[in-house]
């Protein structure tokens, strides 16, 4: 009988397969160490939040929305840019396509929200020596909270048989066994839209308005988002959510002292500044390292230059709570 | 008897006990396509069937994307309509997959060919409709985010009572995003490659699929294919000589394609002289479908909106 370690190499080597097939000529992932984490926790929530800084107007707030030409491709028909965003909004939304957000409580006897923080903060660093696309990542970690949640009797392994996986320990019968359970268990519903889908529209929506460089907002948006998967707390929000939360706090964490959230972006994302703040906080904090400190491959990821060391960029401890009032 | 357990724990019957096989209407890259009859209903059905064992390499790439992107879309009724997915075993009990498809009689290409063979003409009217269908189906696909990226007459279902219409075969298919992805240019049949494509442009996104809806329109009217190469210089030169040679004038950034070398130049002829047959709106219906700046094509969702589609009665379509 195989043991639990072997079952969950398989299941993840197999996710990562799925999703690589839906990214033609890509290098196929093998599953590489994963250091020894047995010992971490995620760390408590710190720091109080004290509110100095004064809110200032957005000088953009009332701009007009910039014309769908701005999105970045000549070829992209702006006729088809809403359909495509509302079509994107109805599916995220559909029950087939998102995890249950509670499934570690509900479900899981050995999965902790700690083990699933371990995963993917190696699944960074698997996606990171393969160039792999943010949108394969964010897949493959949608796939797996959607495996486990409708697979209760799933076992993974324990945090010490996670060192164990090393390159060539299941043959590929195995994981193609592996891959048809997962395709069979989500029903091949595989087109589900993750936090990058969405992201990609805001920040452009975002770097338009603000006329920055539209890098250093694609960065430190991709840095957020990749740090929002390490939070089990955050799959309680729809993608669009994440994704908004996280173009206001990159915008917060480049100009503090601006309001974020601009007509603009909440035209076109649908959101308005307090439907965000639960999850922006969450965000603030795992920026902060007050939540999830110990997952530490997004964040040495996001210090590289090829990213412009957005990891560095500092940011006040605290978000102003009148930066979540209507403007 | 062979049975499988779903995911509420109900027993179904596997692929090989719930269909009879009735004859081999096609083969494709994975596998060959039956039409077959679901034993509970007597229902005619189109089973396509995947083998998954042949390399070791689990579920072709092409068969992962054309379920899951059939998943979302085939609930259009110009889409063909995936009903199961279902997995067996064949003789050598190696494991297969069965996607089960609603059954359509004919495609676009048998349909032609059965004119061309008669010598008559398929009718102004049949043709519109088809067109119309055609980009109704297009518009759905674009809306949710989908480049089909292999559209030709063999690709689009028929059933002959009805005239209906429907794209089939999305293994080639991609969800896009905003913005595009680079994508590969070693894709669509070589007579219906946009010339972005052909350029060797890896950024490109639904104007492919509009660039083939033209050559369709076009061999609906002739009967016969518009741009019709052998080679990827010769299809580029096809085009040309009937488009006239781009440059820089009529498509900023042309020269700047990885694949763009000097052409003999040719100047642009009128539509009319390929499409003979073909009245003035649906001449400039065409032309629009075959822009060379890609941002200028139309867009399906527009082209249903063109005054050529005015006289056609869309209630049932």
């Amino acid at each position: 009988m195989e043991t639990r370690a072997a079952a969950k190499r398989k299941a993840n080597a197999a996710i990562v397969v799925v999703v690589e097939k839906q990214h033609p000529k890509r290098q196929r992932v093998v599953l590489g160490e994963l250091p020894n984490l047995q010992n971490l926790i995620v760390s408590k929530i710190q720091n109080p939040r004290k509110e100095k800084l004064q809110c200032r107007k957005n000088p953009n707030a009332n701009k007009p929305s910039p014309t769908n030409n701005t999105l970045s491709s000549p070829q992209l028909d702006g006729s088809y840019v809403s359909d495509i965003h509302e079509y994107l909004r109805e599916m995220e939304m559909q029950k087939k396509r998102r995890p249950m957000v509670n499934y570690i409580e509900k479900f899981q006897k050995i999965v902790t929200p700690t083990m699933r923080g371990i995963l993917v903060d190696w699944l960074v660093e698997v996606a990171e020596e393969y160039k792999l696309l943010s949108d394969t990542l964010h897949l493959s970690v949608s796939y797996i909270d959607r495996f486990l949640s409708v697979n209760p009797e799933t076992d993974p392994p324990s945090v010490d048989e996670f060192c164990s996986i090393t390159d060539n320990t299941y043959d590929k019968a195995e994981v193609v066994k592996m891959e048809a359970d997962i395709l069979k268990s989500l029903k091949f519903e595989m087109g589900n839209p993750t936090v990058s889908t969405f992201l990609r529209r805001y920040a452009n929506v975002a770097s338009d308005v603000q006329k920055t460089p539209n890098s250093q907002i694609e960065h430190l948006g991709s840095y957020i988002g990749e740090l929002s998967l390490l939070d089990y707390d955050c799959l309680r929000f729809l993608p669009s959510i994440v994704a908004a939360s996280v173009i206001f706090l990159a915008k917060f964490i480049i100009w503090p002292e601006v309001h974020p959230w601009t007509s603009s972006l909440c035209e076109c994302s649908g959101y308005k500044p307090a439907e965000l703040k639960e999850c922006v906080l969450i965000l603030h904090d795992l920026y902060l390292s007050r939540k999830a400190a110990s997952f530490k491959a997004v964040r040495e990821k996001y210090k590289h230059q090829k990213f412009k060391c957005v990891a560095n960029l500092p940011t006040p401890p605290y978000v102003p709570s009148c930066y979540f009032e209507d403007q | 008897m062979e049975m499988e357990k779903t995911g509420a724990g109900v027993a179904v019957l596997s692929a090989k006990e719930a269909f009879e096989k009735l004859e081999k209407v096609g083969e494709g890259t994975y596998g060959k396509v039956y039409r077959a009859r679901e034993k509970a209903t007597g229902k005619i059905v189109a089973l396509k069937k995947t083998r998954l064992h042949e390399d070791q390499e689990g579920v072709p790439p092409t068969t992962l994307r054309e379920v899951s992107i059939l998943r979302m879309l085939s609930r259009d009724p110009h889409v063909v309509r995936l009903m199961d997915v279902k997995q067996g075993q064949n003789k050598e009990g190696k494991t297969v997959l069965y996607l089960v498809f609603e059954y359509m009689d004919t495609d676009l290409k048998k349909f032609i060919r059965s004119f061309r063979q008669t010598g008559q003409s398929i009718p102004p009217q049949t043709i519109k409709s088809l067109m119309y269908q055609l980009c109704k189906g297009i518009a759905f696909c674009h809306g949710h985010g989908i480049l089909h990226r292999d559209l030709k007459p063999h690709n689009l279902l028929m059933d002959r009572k009805t005239m209906m219409l429907k794209i089939a075969d999305l293994g080639l298919a991609r969800a896009f995003t905003v913005p595009i992805k680079k994508y590969t240019h070693e894709i669509l049949t070589l007579w219906y490659r946009a010339p972005e494509v052909l350029l060797g442009a890896t950024h490109y996104s639904m104007a492919v699929d509009i660039w083939s809806v033209g050559c369709i329109f076009a061999e609906l009217v002739t009967k016969q294919a518009l741009f019709a190469g052998d080679s990827e210089l010769q299809q580029l030169l096809h085009i040309f000589r009937l488009l006239g040679t781009p440059n820089e004038e009529v498509w900023p950034g042309v020269s700047k394609l990885k694949d763009w070398h000097e052409y003999p130049q040719w100047n642009p002829k009128s539509l009319s002289t390929a499409v003979p047959g073909l009245d003035e709106l649906g001449l400039d219906l065409l032309s629009q479908m075959l822009e060379y700046e890609p941002s200028k094509r139309i867009s399906a969702k527009k082209a249903m909106e063109h005054a050529y589609f005015n006289d056609l009665d869309k209630g049932h379509l």
